[in-house]
Order: C-alpha cells, then structure tokens, then sequence
C-alpha cells in the first residue's frame, strides 16, 4: 500500500520543540500505533494529534463534501475539525484523544457510524 | 467581495388587498399563490420568514400518518400540489420523495396498523404490508423483533427554511411584500365593525379585502385581536440532531404508536419514535408532543426519552452521537384538524392555521383553498371539514 | 450532591475552587481536560519527563489544589439544569463517551474562552491553526506545528504565543498585528500602570528581539496557498477597519500559520441555566472569561470573588481578614479589568475582513459554507446568524457554529450594516457536547464522591 500521507506532510512542516522550556517525554520508551496501516510511534501521554504531528502528519480528515484534507485547528477540542478514526471510533476529536499503545488510527471521512447491534 | 446592496428589507405598505399575519411556510405558500395571481399582497411578520415553527419541524410533506376522511383527503391534494412545484424547485428546497415506513411493534399495534392502512388505501393513497425478509432488505437496520411495517412510498420531506426563503423570492417577484419586525397589536375597524387596518410595531398597514390569519402557534392570540377567537394552542415537540452518518435508514421510519399521539387530544407528554435522515446527512429524531406554553427550554426526560425510543427502533444508533437539540411549537387545535376559511364573526379575516406538525405538508393546498375564497374563484379544494364554527364557544388551552 | 461544583479547571476555576476551599466548602472541579490549568496554566501530558517546566505550568499557589479539592479530570458538561436548590450537570467522559450525573448545592461556571478565528482564502489548510492551537500542542505536547512559522491575527494573546514557539525551538518568520502602530503605542502608555503586565509584555518582546523576529503591525495574514497543506502565507497591510490596502503584499514560504483575534466566551452553560427562567438561578455563579473577556489575572480574581460567593450562598461565614481580602480583591479586579477593557478597545477587529475573502472561501468549516452563500442570504434579508444559519447550514455541522458562529456574526454584522448584538450569535446550544444516542438515552448514575473516576 501507498505511504504517501493524506497531507503530502511527509518529514516537513515539525519537529520536536527543543527548547529550554518545553516539556517533552523524550528518552523515554514510545508507544507504538498505526496510522492508515503504518506503524509510527510517539511520546507516552500523547494527544492522537500531537503523536499525527510528532511523524510529521498535518492532515488526518478528509471533508465530507469535497474530500478536502484536515487536521489540527482549535487544538482544545472546540472546533472539531481534528476529527480522527480511533479504535474503530469514527469521528473523535484527535487533540483531545489520548494515545495508547496498540492504538489503530485511521484517517476520518467526517461522518458518525451506527454502532453494531 | 462584499454584498453589493444592504440585505433586502420591505417596508410596511400604507395598505395592501390582502394582508398576510405569519411568514411561515403557510403565510408565504399563501403569499407566493396569492401574488402570482395579480393580488397586491404584504405578509406582515413580528419576528421575519421561518422564524416561528417552520424552523423547527423537520419540514415532512406526510400522507401515511392521516386518518381517513377529510384529513386524508386534503393531505393526498397537498403532497400532489408539492410535487407539481418541479424539478428546477425540488433541488433548491431538498425535496425528497424518501418514503415513510411505519412500524407496528406488537401483533396488537400490527393489526391496529393493517386495519388503517386497508382504509387509507381504500381512499387512494399508496401503501404496502411488508414483513419478514422483505422489511429487513428495506431497513436492514430495523430492530429484528418489530411485527411488520407498512412502507407509503409517497411520503416526502423538505428543508422549510429553504422552501420559505424561495416563497418569499417568489412573493417579491410578483410585487408583493414580506415585512419583517412587525408585530400586529392591534385591529382598527370601521363604523360597521368591519376590520379596516392593522396596526403593528413598525405601523399601520390598512387592509383592501382579507386579512389572514397564518400566525402558526401564535394564531390563537391574533384571532382574539382579529375580533374571531379560535382555540389554537402550541403544542410542544422536540427535534434531536444527530452527527453526520453513514446511512441508517433512507426513509421516514416512525413507530405505529405516533399515530396515536399525533390523533389523540390526551396524548400529552407522549413519545413516540420518529427517525430520518436529512440531505444534509445528519439524522432527525423525533417526537415529543406536550402542552407547556412556549417553553423554549428542551426537556431532558423527553430528549432521553426520544433517544430510547430511537434505539429501540434501530438500535445501531446507541453509537451515533446526539449534536443538536431543539424544540418547537405546533400550532395545535382540540381535533388536531387545521382551522381553514372564512369566519362569520369578522368576514374579511380567512384563516390557514391549526395544521399542528402538518403545516408543511398542508401549505399548498392550504395556500390553493385560501386564494380561491380571496380571488373568488370556485373552490378547488375542499375545506368544508376545517371551518371555524365547530369551534363556536371553545377557547385556546 | 456535592457542596460546590467549579466547572472549568482554568485560572478562574481553579481560584474559585481554591477560595471556596479555603472557607471550608467541599469542592469538586469538573473539566474537559486530563489535568487542571485551563489554556493559560496548561500542564505537560501526563507521563511526560520530569524536570523540564513549560512555559506556564501550575503556579506554586495551586500546586495543594489537587490534594485540598476533588478533580474530576477528563468529563465535559454537555447540560447544565437547575431545579429547586440543586444544579444538575450532565457529564460525558472525553476519552470514552460515558456518561455520568453531578449534582451540586451550587456551581461556579468557569468556562472559559474561544479563540475568535476570522476566515481568509486558505484558512482552512493543514498547517493553518489558531494561536491557541500551537500554543496548547507546545506547553502540553513539547510539540511544534512547523519549523517556519507565521503568527498573525490581533491581540495581547499573540506575544506570548510567537514567544513560547521561538523558545521551543521554532522559527517564528514574524508577528504580524492587525493594529496599526499608533493604537499599540496607546496600550503599551496604559501599561504603565500594571507592572506585572508590562514586565511580561517586556520579556516577550525581548525573547523576539533577540531571535529578530520582526513585528509587522498594521497587517495580516490575508491568504494562505498550498498544495494539501499550508506553504505560503499572504501578508497585507491592513487600514483601522482591517480592510487590506491595495499593493504591498507579501509572499512568504511557510510550514504553518497561527491565527487569532482574540476570544470569545464560552456561553452554551450559561444560556442553558439562563434560559428557563430569564435568569441565573440561585446558586450559580460565572468567573472568567464567561463574564467578559479579561485574560488570567481578571479571570482568577473573579474567580476567587465567585468562590467566596458561592461559599457564603452555601452559608460559609467569612471571617472579618477574608472579607478585608475580598473588599482587596475587588479593587484589584476593578485595575485589571480597566486594562483588559483597554485592551478589548484595541484590539477589537474592525469588519475590513470580509473584504480579504474570496466567493469561494469557506466560513463554515464544517459544513463548507462559502462566504457567497452567506452574502447571498443576507442581500435577501437575511439579518440574524439564525436566519443565515437555517438556509445556509453555517453553522450546524460537528462544531455547531463554535469555530464559524462569531464569524458569521461579524460578517452578517458587516455586510447588513446591523450591530452584531442584533444580528444574534449561535451559542443556545441545549446540547454543549455531543455524546453517543445510547449515552443519552439512559439517566446515568451520579459520580461516586471519592471513588476513582478513570
């Protein structure tokens, strides 16, 4: 399957802070977690978007109407546009979602799903 | 870019033919009918279009939840008038000839349904048993233990607020006017007791020959000012909103139950489950029916209630999320008929009120049976069932 | 039933509850996020190395907080009911959608704020964030959006947040203010009485400086350009009315662009509870930005206000020393709210920015509404965010107009020439979350006082 990323974000656009200041949780072991079948990993605690970020991902939602790529805006879960498929989850808020190991994250097609009865 | 012009606003007439009192989907049906016609027309509004209960429904055109007789009858002449309007129309109001599909639970609510439906079809409307495999490969999400359904394939749905704003389009076309902001305080009247004008927040406006009462929920009130009270009363219902889905269900799927809430003057408080889908790819989860004024805060036990319900129906959608949530209020008469024509007690005033969840189905030959009797044309639908005297002496509750 | 529910973890929350606390009431916060702090003393993910502060961090005065009150991290408030003498919040866990009951003898609603986000051709690539956006991935997440990055829109908010991003190791291309020079020489002159602001203004100011990041006031980001993500940012200079001025524009490569004009309150509770009866019920109480937007220091100074208020509403006696401290507090509010009105004047963003939108430009992102769908509704009369809601859907998708409504609103308000308090907003919001049918439809048990939560 293709690797290309629904973004074209590929290794560009950021990075780590490095900081003084920032916190971070490098050195430490990574969770592990697909994304559209890839395998990437990211910093224990993570956000679903900031371990997206983290492997250089901006676009994680495809719009319902023109199937135009999406990702992080408000960042604090109030607009909905970071919207992700977590766990089989549709539609989650990926900045608000937090990221375990095992995690399978799939890009969204901005719509709910009924639950299987 | 920036508009070119300020928004489009009418100024209240010094006078008009006729007079229109509501700028919902009745007033404005009322309004585009009358005005094509060559009337000079105002439709008179205190808040503007589709502000009141048009925007709160969910905009179904309904012929399977009519009993037989005169309501049947004006509703299968209403839904032929809607898809008359066109092609050229339907896709700018979201015009769907989706289908309703009414579920019996039990055998008893199954025999109760059969017994309806054999006499709906006796009158002409279409509507056919389904049971078994054939309901599931129609609604394979269908909770498996309901006892059978009858599918109306020609129960439709449109968005109102679009259907309005292309009636008041039309309105302005043929020269009328829709004035917003102005509320009507009062009747001025002549030396015969004849009404002559009305005066609302933003003037008065002096009426040619008719006034019309279209006030929706809110038309109770205005007959008292019009000088003929009718009893129509809000009767509150609650829409719920879910996400954006994959499809449930293409049609209207109700449970056999809403009849009886929707027939039923007791029924108050009841729930019955109502689920559709929208164009727009959002779900609408209904129905509430309650007396409780115009209280605009929703009920959580009846939203909790409505979701139930839903689920109990298609219980797939347990994982679909609830985003919005509203209410709003049927204008709703003790027989649960719409209030349609003349009144002997002020003879310019013909009202097109009283329709409770129906009002958009029942705008067109509502709107139809009302310029007949201002035009004096022959009456092309007949609204003898729906004439204010058998209210003589009943008051709004 | 709790004594006192603060919902919202932020300054003004977390002051509230400490103030409460401190008059003997038994306090519980509820919020959204996995760890108190709200947007402004945002902490570090759970889990993340010790030793290294982000930029905020808990301040020392709240660090007893977790242990003196109980934290209910990670539960939205989707309905906020009152009846009688008890206030019922619905709650909706964020991680997994359950749902729980709280019920409290009173409340404090500390909800906080929005970023305000006005819309330009391109707002809606990757890579184009809200200032807060960045601002939350870096103090919470040790993480950049991009290594070239623009920061643009209007505000006291935007130092801080181009500060934060060149310490954590990004290249902040520049800092681009709508608020022409002039009007930024009046506020740095109101500063002189708040040294603690202008302290922190100062150091802002010096981080960027010694990067050479340049400060662009007097313009904005008026377009973005790229292929599947943000490349290229448009900057314009931009008159008092943030109309762009003809020439002058400047194109430059990017990997991600912060905006924001400031914030707006967070109003769907508070309507929830107003709106019954046409009044707060007895019991509950605002702080923060809910009130108005003030910024930290007004929002833990009624914070604390409202704490103490709730307490004596929950018949908690203050002592002579803590009303002195309250009558203290109440000057201090009324200093820092006179900047904060200062401020709110300067950085108010005038309608020139519909000019900046093309026809196909989308407001609602949610829904794709272009701004031609909105100026078409408005020339046929259309005057309210709810009337230009039902025949556009602007506004009613996943975000219920959060991200779109204040811009619909200053757009229908700038088009139609009507005030934006007539024109109306879409916050009467009855749902404030959305949570699953199926958590909903049942009456879920209220949180057990001490037993875990997660």
């Amino acid at each position: 399957m293709s690797a290309r990323r629904p973004g074209g974000a590929a290794g560009r656009g950021s990075g780590n802070a490095s900081g003084e200041e920032a916190g971070g949780g490098e050195g430490r072991a990574r969770v592990e977690f697909s994304f559209d079948g890839r395998v990437l990993s990211a910093p224990p605690g993570s956000t679903v978007a900031a371990a997206l970020c983290a492997n250089g991902v901006q676009a994680w939602r495809r719009t319902r109407g023109r199937g135009e790529p999406r990702g992080l805006f408000c960042g604090i879960g109030a607009c909905f546009d970071c919207l992700v498929e977590h766990n089989g989850r549709p539609a989650v808020r990926a900045c608000v979602t937090l990221l375990h190991d095992g995690d399978r994250v799939a890009t969204s097609s901005s719509t709910g799903r009924p639950s299987r009865a | 870019m920036s508009a070119a012009t300020g928004p489009r606003t009418d100024d209240l007439p010094a006078s008009a033919q006729v007079v229109i009192v509501g700028a919902g989907i009745i007033g404005c049906f009322v309004g585009a009918e009358l005005a094509r016609a060559g009337a000079e027309v105002c439709v008179v509004d205190r808040a503007g279009p589709a502000a009141g209960s048009s925007s709160s429904g969910e905009g179904n055109l309904l012929a399977s939840d009519k009993l037989p007789g005169p309501d049947l009858a004006f509703a299968l002449e209403s839904l032929s008038r809607w898809r008359r309007l066109g092609e050229e129309l339907f896709a700018r109001i979201e015009y769907r000839e989706k289908g309703g599909l009414v579920v019996a639970r039990t055998e008893q609510d199954w025999q109760a349904l059969s017994e309806l439906a054999e006499r709906q079809r006796r009158q002409g409307l279409e509507a056919r048993p389904l049971e078994g495999e054939e309901l599931w490969a129609l609604e394979p999400l269908l909770d498996r233990s309901v006892r059978g359904a009858y599918f109306y394939p020609g129960d439709a749905q449109v968005q109102p607020m679009l259907a309005v704003r292309a009636l008041v389009a039309a309105i302005r076309r043929h020269g009328g006017r829709v004035v917003a902001g102005a509320e009507v305080r009062a009747a001025e009247r002549g030396r015969g007791g004849e009404l002559t004008a009305l005066l609302t927040t933003r003037g008065r406006v002096a009426v040619g020959t008719h006034v019309v009462n279209a006030a929706g929920a809110w038309a109770g009130a205005l007959s008292g000012l019009l000088g003929c009270p009718i009893p129509v009363s809000p009767r509150r219902g609650h829409v719920l909103v879910t996400e954006p889905v994959g499809s449930v269900t293409e049609h209207k799927v109700y449970e056999s139950g809403y009849l009886g809430s929707v027939h039923d003057g007791d029924g108050e408080g009841s729930v019955s489950a109502v689920v559709e889908s929208t164009a727009a790819g959002t779900m609408l989860l209904g129905s509430s029916r309650e007396f409780v004024g115009f209280e605009r805060s929703p009920s959580l036990p009846v939203m909790r209630a409505i979701a139930a319900r839903a689920i109990a129906l298609f219980p797939g959608l347990a994982g679909v999320r609830l985003m919005r949530g509203y209410v709003g209020f049927r204008p709703a008469t003790p027989d649960r008929l719409p209030v349609l024509g003349a009144d002997e007690r002020a003879p310019s005033v013909l009202h097109a009120t009283g329709h409770e969840g129906a009002g958009v189905g029942l705008a067109p030959a509502t709107a139809a049976a009302i310029a007949d009797l201002v035009l004096g044309r022959a009456p092309g639908v007949d609204v003898g069932a729906f004439s204010a005297a058998r209210f003589a002496g009943q008051a709004a509750r | 039933m709790r004594e006192l529910v603060v919902v919202g973890g932020g300054p003004a929350g977390m002051a509230a509850a400490a103030a409460a606390a401190r008059l003997g009431v038994d306090v519980t916060i509820v919020d959204a996020a996995e760890r108190l702090g709200g947007q402004y003393y945002r902490q570090p993910r759970v889990g993340a190395a010790p030793g290294r502060r982000a930029a905020h961090g808990l301040p020392a005065r709240y660090s007893r907080l977790e242990a003196e009150v109980e934290v209910l991290a990670g539960w939205g408030v989707w309905r906020a009911e009152a009846e009688g003498r008890q206030v019922t919040l619905q709650l909706v866990s964020q991680q997994d959608e359950r749902p729980a009951r709280l019920s409290a003898a009173a409340v404090v609603l500390a909800p906080g704020a929005t970023e305000l986000a006005l819309p330009f051709p391109g707002w809606d690539l990757p890579g184009v964030t809200t200032a807060g956006a960045a601002q939350a991935l870096l103090k919470g997440q040790g993480q950049l959006l991009g290594r070239r990055v623009l920061v643009g829109g209007s505000g006291p908010f935007l130092l801080p947040v181009a500060a934060a991003l060149a310490r954590g190791g990004a290249t902040v291309v520049a800092v681009v203010e709508a608020a022409p020079p002039r009007r930024l020489a009046g506020v740095a002159a109101s500063l002189a009485g708040h040294p603690g602001t202008l302290a922190q203004a100062l150091g802002y100011l010096g981080t960027l400086a010694r990067r050479r990041v340049p400060l662009l006031p007097g313009s904005a980001v008026v377009a973005c350009e790229g292929e599947g993500r943000v490349e290229r940012a448009v900057i314009a200079e931009v008159d008092q009315g943030l109309s762009a001025r003809a020439g002058g524009r400047r194109l430059v490569p990017v990997d991600a662009v912060c905006v924001s004009f400031g914030f707006v309150p967070r109003l769907e509770l508070v309507r929830q509870l107003v709106e019954p009866k046409g009044e707060l019920p007895a019991g509950v109480f605002l702080a923060g930005e809910v009130t108005g937007v003030g910024g930290a220091k007004v929002a833990e100074h009624e914070g604390a206000l409202a704490g103490a208020a709730a307490a004596a509403h929950l018949g908690h006696r203050p002592s002579r020393r803590e009303e002195r401290a309250a009558r203290l507090l109440r000057l201090r509010l009324r200093h820092a709210e006179r900047l904060a009105a200062t401020l709110r004047r300067a950085f108010a963003p005038g309608g020139g920015w519909t000019g900046w939108l093309e026809p196909e430009t989308l407001v609602c992102r949610c829904e794709d509404v272009p701004f031609s769908a909105l100026a078409e509704a408005v020339a046929e009369g259309a005057t309210t965010a709810r009337a230009v809601r039902g025949v556009t859907r602007c506004g009613m998708g996943y975000c219920q107009g959060r991200t779109c409504g204040p811009a619909l609103q200053l757009a229908i308000a700038s088009l139609s020439g009507a005030d934006p308090e007539e024109v109306g907003d879409l916050q009467s919001r009855p749902v404030a979350l959305p949570l699953p049918l199926g958590a909903v439809a049942v009456e879920p048990p209220e949180l057990a006082p001490g037993a875990p939560h997660r």
